[in-house]
């Protein structure tokens, strides 16, 4: 890599820039015979360039291995390979990448000139705070968009009712599941849950069965997973 | 000047935003053909050296906008923030999608020869180019926005510098026939 050729982090813009420097730098035409003549240096320059940022180390490779078919062909002139194609298209590529690398000079140019069109503002109504209900609003109206507030709350009303439900039902059970257990000192959970008639209040009698733990008056061993559960009256 | 084209005026006047040739056409009770030469029509009368306002088009968008000429003036009034520069790999790709739109990336990194797809997101989120689904491409495609014409302070691409010819490139078609083969 010949000193002095060093192109800069943020100009930096792949692997078609490089190689279009390195022929500018020599002043040579787009040929096949310019691209096989800097073919070693671009490999350098991929070699030496650790800042080339990975997304675009493939990109460099593509290139760096049409010149080097170049270059072979240049030196074994007698070798014709079936892709002869291929060499027109690089110097034709790298041409029409030339072309618009200059067209957006012009258009880098343009946009730091800063000449600007700007369309109409978007009308912005200020207004002062305050109540502004809509013209055509009547009583009947608020009545019932006030009666559509209430009807959706009223699923949380609900919600609220089951609770209350269930804080009134584990209460009864603790009642039950203490006398049971004063009846009889040591019993188990299934005895407790023989006469329950639901999922939820077997799921009831197992909170309360916690509560009593939780209040030491009741407590529980079990002797496997999914066995039964002894319930034992403390003390 | 006819009603209709009064019409159009008036509208383009009054709208904030780009307007389509589509719309503008439902709105005018008018065929689409119609709308064009009307937008012909009035860009005749505006865009002309001793007009204040522009008659910008782009993609079948029109949008009344100040003459560029008094950009500074205009952006004090607006108090517009100026724009970070562009690096220079994404005004090359900006200025491929400006002179070949509607593009797709696999073309785009054809013409640059590397990995375009940073770029264009960073160019999306500037709000410089619009990404569209081509079905008949089967990809996105890529073009210039309303915001790169009205920044670049052009009436539309065609004003581009060598418009016609770099639009319909020799190397181009042949660079992108080869990929495709």
């Amino acid at each position: 890599m010949p000193a002095g050729y060093v192109v800069q982090q943020g100009d930096f813009s792949g692997p078609l820039d490089v190689l279009l420097q390195l022929i500018e730098k020599r002043e040579l035409e787009i040929t096949e015979v310019s691209l096989s003549a800097v073919a070693d240096e671009f490999l350098a320059y991929a070699e030496n360039h650790n800042e080339i940022p990975a997304h675009e180390v493939a990109d460099f490779l593509v290139i760096a291995s049409r010149l080097l078919y170049l270059k072979s062909r240049a030196i074994l002139p007698s070798v014709i390979l079936p892709e002869e194609e291929e060499v027109q298209d690089l110097a034709s590529q790298l041409k029409m990448y030339k072309t618009f690398v200059e067209a957006s000079g012009w258009i880098g140019e343009r946009l730091a000139e800063g000449k600007i069109a700007y369309g109409r503002e978007q009308i912005v109504v200020k207004k002062e705070q305050g109540f502004y209900p809509p013209e055509n609003s009547t009583a009947t109206q608020l009545e019932s968009a006030l009666n559509q507030v209430v009807n959706r709350l009223k699923p949380f009303f609900a919600l609220a009712q089951k609770t209350m439900q269930r804080v009134v039902s584990i209460k009864e059970k603790i009642g039950t599941i203490r006398k049971y257990i004063s009846s009889i000192t040591t019993g188990t959970f299934t005895e407790v849950i023989t006469a329950a008639d639901s999922k939820s209040e077997v799921v009831v009698s197992f909170l309360a069965v916690l509560e009593l733990v939780k209040q030491k008056e009741l407590h529980t061993s079990q002797d496997g997973l999914f066995s039964d559960i002894r319930l034992t009256k403390t003390k | 000047m006819k009603r209709t084209a009064q019409q159009l005026e008036a509208l383009l006047f009054v709208s904030s935003r780009p307007l389509s040739v589509k719309r503008l056409a439902t709105l005018l009770s008018v065929s689409a053909a119609d709308v064009q030469a009307l937008i012909a029509e009035l860009s005749e009368k505006w865009n002309q050296e001793d007009s204040g306002i522009r008659l910008i088009e782009n993609n079948g968008n029109v949008q009344l906008m100040s003459a560029p000429e008094h950009a500074e003036l205009v952006a004090g009034f607006l108090k517009d923030e100026t724009r970070g520069e562009l690096t220079r790999p994404a005004l090359e790709t900006l200025s491929i999608i400006a002179y070949r739109q509607p593009v797709t990336k696999p073309e785009l990194e054809q013409i640059r020869g590397v990995n375009c797809s940073l770029i264009l997101r960073n160019l999306l989120v500037r709000g410089l180019i619009l990404e569209k689904e081509d079905s008949t491409k089967m990809a996105p495609v890529y073009a210039v926005s309303m915001d790169f014409v009205r920044l670049l302070g052009l009436e539309s691409v065609q004003q581009l510098p060598n418009f016609a010819q770099l639009s319909t490139h020799e190397y181009f078609d042949e660079v992108l026939n080869d990929m495709q083969s």
